[in-house]
């Protein structure tokens, strides 16, 4: 049996619409229109236990909002939510005991006053045991390196101390459920890395099971088995993170500065299928390695061009996310 | 049992992140003193130009008042935080973690504080009841004291229930502060005899929002006693429970309605 599974899910928020002036606005308070906006459109997928999971997308495509459904913060419009195959919206308060959630957002900390005591009202809200609060304690302190800042007001935390802090302390009460939403947004290179360390250890120490939502392509290669995509509430691949890359893997960008004299004719010439686009100051160029032989048209910038200061990327998750939606489109 | 416990850790926490802004704090409660301090003295002022209002003399006028005041300040106390959630906690999406803990929303909303600026009324108030009872021959029997008590509490909690209901309804519109603000404001007159008001605000004050009974009865009848004290006690009680019952019932209904923030 799956550990998660949801079913259908949907979730269209309503906002009222109001006018500019003073006249509608009047005319908002007596009659309200609303606007449906509609964040996740009838999703269903199924996790089991231990797995860990990248939950993918562009801004706006209704990750957070799905990850609040499976936590209990928000009410479904259609659909439910199963853990361990109880409903969220009925047993809220026991599924809670089961889940841990960071939003890189937003803290769950208390913030003023010292961190140490965000952990010891946690542990009378869960009900953790002595002996089980001191291992799993002394556990994520020599994880995340909390120790030397334990003491001292969460608002005078840096936000890379601030996160370990938040992701220690929804782990503290041993959930089975690792909810991450954004969890490396703003953070540096060092902390990022110490973030991805532990939820590895954690998820091969206690099989936590894990879902994660980001923007940064080096977490879902470094963590997960398995990615969902999501884009305008509706899930566009779901599936093992090697057979997207297989598919989109060969895609390659170069980025350099824009200079008198660059013709798109020279490159469209070399290959058709090399897309150009100008962002700004700079050219990008677009194509897949089974198109194109890199090393001739490296030739062709340093060589013809002189370029010295170029850039070549692989694709983006962005990027992943376009094509999987242009070609969902084509087979409409 | 349990809850009580983790009231008091919650409490604890408060108290900590108060004391670390301790001159807010302590000009917050002098604030309220002063507030207090002034309407008092208009109050008195007012009285002793004329010299009985409807039967009400001075000092009973002030007992009055000083009760109606605790009960309003030990409201103030425990749960302040009502307001924020009509004002804007519900409009900027930060009850977000109150929904990922194993509580229910409401404990965690009113444990997580303690407002020390009701303080200020609270001094006041016992200050006023006791100088007022000084100056006055009450009737003091084992009876009218446990109505008084019952009276206190009852109204305290009738002012928690309609800030429950007002809140809660936050999570269906978004922001009710303003109504809120004017059924607290209305429930301000019944610091004041209620008969000196017209029939339509004593109805409401009896009926609607029986404050007027758990206050206005039970201090008359310690000046007074015309009503069986343990029947009345009973009686606020029935009506206190119902109240509080039924905001929770309205809270928990409208809490699914949260919609958090986007991003
Ligand atoms: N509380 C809310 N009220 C109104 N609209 C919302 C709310 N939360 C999210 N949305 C809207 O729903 C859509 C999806 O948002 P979200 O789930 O936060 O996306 P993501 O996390 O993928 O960036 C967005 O258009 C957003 O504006
Ligand atoms: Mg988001």
């Amino acid at each position: 049996m799956p550990l998660i599974e949801v079913k259908n899910l949907s979730k269209t928020f309503k906002k009222p619409i109001r006018g500019n002036g003073l006249g509608s606005m009047i005319k908002t308070l007596f009659s309200r229109k609303y606007q449906d906006i509609e964040a996740v459109k009838g999703i269903s997928f199924n996790i089991e236990q231990g797995e860990i999971v990248g939950y993918i997308g562009a801004n706006g495509a209704g990750k957070s909002t799905t990850i609040k459904m499976m936590c209990g913060i928000l009410f479904p419009s259609e659909g439910e939510v199963l853990i361990n195959q109880k409903s969220v919206l009925k047993h809220r308060k026991e599924i809670n005991q089961e889940i841990g959630v960071v939003f890189g957002q937003k803290t769950q900390l208390w913030w003023d006053i010292p961190l140490i005591e965000t952990f010891k009202i946690l542990k009378s809200v869960y009900r953790v045991s002595d002996e089980d609060f001191e291992e799993r304690f002394n556990y994520l302190c020599d994880l995340l390196d909390l120790k030397s800042f334990m003491n001292q007001n969460v608002r005078s935390l840096s936000l890379g101390q601030r996160m370990r802090a938040d992701f220690a302390a929804s782990l503290i009460h041993n959930p089975k459920i690792l909810y991450l939403d954004e969890p490396t947004i703003g953070l540096d290179v060092l902390v990022k890395d110490k973030i991805r360390k532990a939820i590895k250890e954690l998820n091969r120490h206690y099989n936590t099971t894990v879902i994660l939502t980001t923007h940064d392509m080096k977490d879902i290669e470094e963590l997960c088995s398995r990615i969902i995509i999501i884009d305008k509430g509706k899930i566009l691949y779901d599936g093992n993170l090697e057979s997207i890359k297989y598919q989109f893997g060969n895609i390659k960008n170069i980025v350099f500065p824009f200079f008198e004299g660059f013709k798109e004719e020279r490159i469209k010439l070399f290959c058709e299928k090399i897309t150009i686009e100008k962002l700004e100051n700079n050219i990008k160029l677009s194509f897949s390695l089974n198109d194109v032989d890199l090393d001739a048209l490296l030739l062709i910038l340093i060589g013809e061009y002189k370029i010295n200061d170029f850039k070549i990327f692989d694709i983006g998750i962005e990027e992943i996310t376009k094509e999987l939606y242009a070609q969902n489109e084509e087979t409409k | 049992m349990r809850y009580l416990k983790l009231y008091f850790t919650y409490a604890k926490l408060s108290l900590m992140s108060k004391l670390s802004y301790k001159s807010n704090t302590i000009i917050g409660i002098i604030a309220f003193l002063f507030t207090e301090i002034t309407s008092i003295l208009t109050l008195f002022l007012i009285v002793s130009q004329v010299p009985s209002l409807d039967g009400w003399n001075m000092y009973e006028i002030g007992l009055l008042y000083g009760i109606t005041n605790l009960a309003i300040g030990l409201d103030h106390l425990f749960t302040d935080k009502l307001w924020s959630v009509a004002y804007f906690e519900v409009r900027n999406g930060t009850m977000d973690s109150f929904f990922l803990r194993p509580l229910p929303v409401l404990f965690q909303t009113i444990a997580c504080e303690i407002q020390l600026e009701a303080f200020g009324e609270i001094l006041t108030a016992i200050f006023m009841i006791i100088f007022c009872s000084m100056n006055l021959n009450l009737v003091i029997s084992f009876g009218n004291v446990l109505l008084l008590v019952v009276g206190i509490i009852g109204a305290s909690l009738l002012i928690t229930s309609f800030k429950i209901i007002i809140a809660g309804l936050a999570f269906v519109f978004k922001r009710t502060g303003a109504y809120l603000q004017i059924v607290y404001n209305f429930a301000m007159y019944s610091k004041y005899p209620l008969n000196i008001f017209p029939r339509i605000i004593r109805f409401i004050f009896s009926f609607i929002i029986p404050l007027g009974l758990c206050i206005y009865y039970p201090v008359s009848n310690i000046l007074n006693p015309s009503l069986n004290p343990y029947l009345l006690s009973i009686l606020i009680i029935a009506i206190t429970a119902i109240m509080l019952c039924l905001s929770i019932f309205i809270w928990t209904k409208c809490a699914k309605r949260y919609e958090s923030t986007g991003s």
